[in-house]
């Protein structure tokens, strides 16, 4: 059949008949076709796929190519600000650098990420660690909690690149209104 | 091997035992029915499509219809080559806004009849589906069973807490 690269599943899945009646589930799929949809998504959202059912946790986690095959988020994984996978295999929040859009953050911040000790830029959308002046209260709460009010936060580095454009845009003289004198003289020349 | 055929069109039969005729290009959009038709030459009886329904052959149809003039993609294509998640035409979208169970149907279907654009927007569209989606909203929409046990519940929780030390 077709050539997906990836015919058999490395895992000991427990298989589903393919009935006709039952095949319309998404876990009634042929695992390489799942395969192939695990591939479109974003680590962000396999994370959260892996989080439904053993069987979906079991085949993401038992493919550590499945995170490296998402071609925008390669380069990103190589320069971790954090120890993403030591001592683990399976997907974390951790292994996350980065979120994919603002859909990604608000989902981020409605699943209670921010207090279990990270935070997403709301600005370049890396996931990282609060700081230690940070105030968090870490590991409290449900796993998911609904309607959980998250503050979007900015990292350090996107505030110092915002002062910095905001420091050079006030430096800058505006070249499109007239500069007006810094006082206004009256006739009779005198400032005041 | 066989001649190669002149033959306009050709006759497919789902599985519930309709005949279909459409024209050989095409039929060829599938790899299988391409292959089949090269290995067979002239084709009189219809070609048993034995995993396809009449609704999902006539869809495949449909869609074959549109796309046969698209340029077929090399077999040994680099999957970073493939188009990402978001890039459905408009087209392909109205024709994948159909109920799920028709969705992993034509899905089936496409893998079966090897018509891999077919398969690679189908595996999009669900997706796509699953975008922004928390692991409770997925299992509604897949209606998949949580079968965690608390204790799993407690590790996948631990383990999605930052710990420094670890």
């Amino acid at each position: 059949m077709i050539n997906l690269n990836r015919l058999t599943s490395n895992v000991d899945m427990p298989q589903s008949p393919a009935s006709v009646e039952n095949r319309s589930s998404f876990l009634c799929l042929p695992y390489e076709i799942r395969f192939e949809v695990y591939r479109q998504l974003t680590p962000f959202t396999i994370l959260q796929l892996s989080l439904c059912s053993n069987q979906i946790r079991m085949e993401v986690n038992n493919d550590s190519s499945l995170l490296r095959r998402i071609p925008e988020h390669r380069p990103s994984l190589s320069r971790l600000p954090y120890q993403a996978s030591r001592g683990h295999r399976n997907i974390t929040i951790r292994n996350i650098p980065k979120l994919h859009d603002q859909n990604e953050l608000e989902l981020f911040g409605r699943l209670g990420y921010s207090i279990n000790g990270h935070y997403a830029c709301s600005s370049c959308l890396r996931v990282m660690q609060w700081q230690i002046n940070d105030y968090v209260a870490p590991g409290s709460g449900d796993r998911f909690p609904g309607g959980t009010h998250v503050e979007f936060q900015r990292c350090n580095d996107c505030i110092q690149k915002l002062s910095r454009s905001l420091v050079a845009v006030s430096r800058s003289p505006s070249p499109e209104r007239p500069r007006r004198p810094l006082f206004s003289t009256n006739y009779s020349g005198r400032n005041y | 091997m066989a001649t190669p055929s002149t033959q306009a069109t050709v006759k497919l039969q789902s599985n519930d035992n309709v005949v279909i005729e459409v024209e050989r290009a095409i039929a060829e959009r599938s790899v299988l029915i391409k292959n089949m038709l090269e290995d067979c030459g002239e084709v009189t009886d219809a070609i048993p499509i034995s995993n396809v329904n009449e609704s999902i052959l006539r869809k495949v149809i449909e869609w074959c219809e549109h796309h046969k003039n698209d340029p077929v993609a090399a077999e040994n294509e680099n999957d970073d080559s493939r188009k990402k998640t978001t890039d459905i035409d408009e087209w392909d979208q109205k024709f994948m806004n159909v109920d799920q169970e028709m969705l992993f149907e034509i899905i089936l279907a496409a893998n079966f009849l090897d018509i891999k654009p077919l398969l690679d927007t189908g595996c999009k569209t669900v997706a796509n589906m699953i975008k922004g989606k928390s692991p409770e909203e997925i299992r509604k929409l897949f209606n998949i069973q949580n079968d965690f046990t608390p204790e799993e519940e407690e590790q996948i929780r631990r383990e999605n807490e930052w710990a420094e030390d670890r």
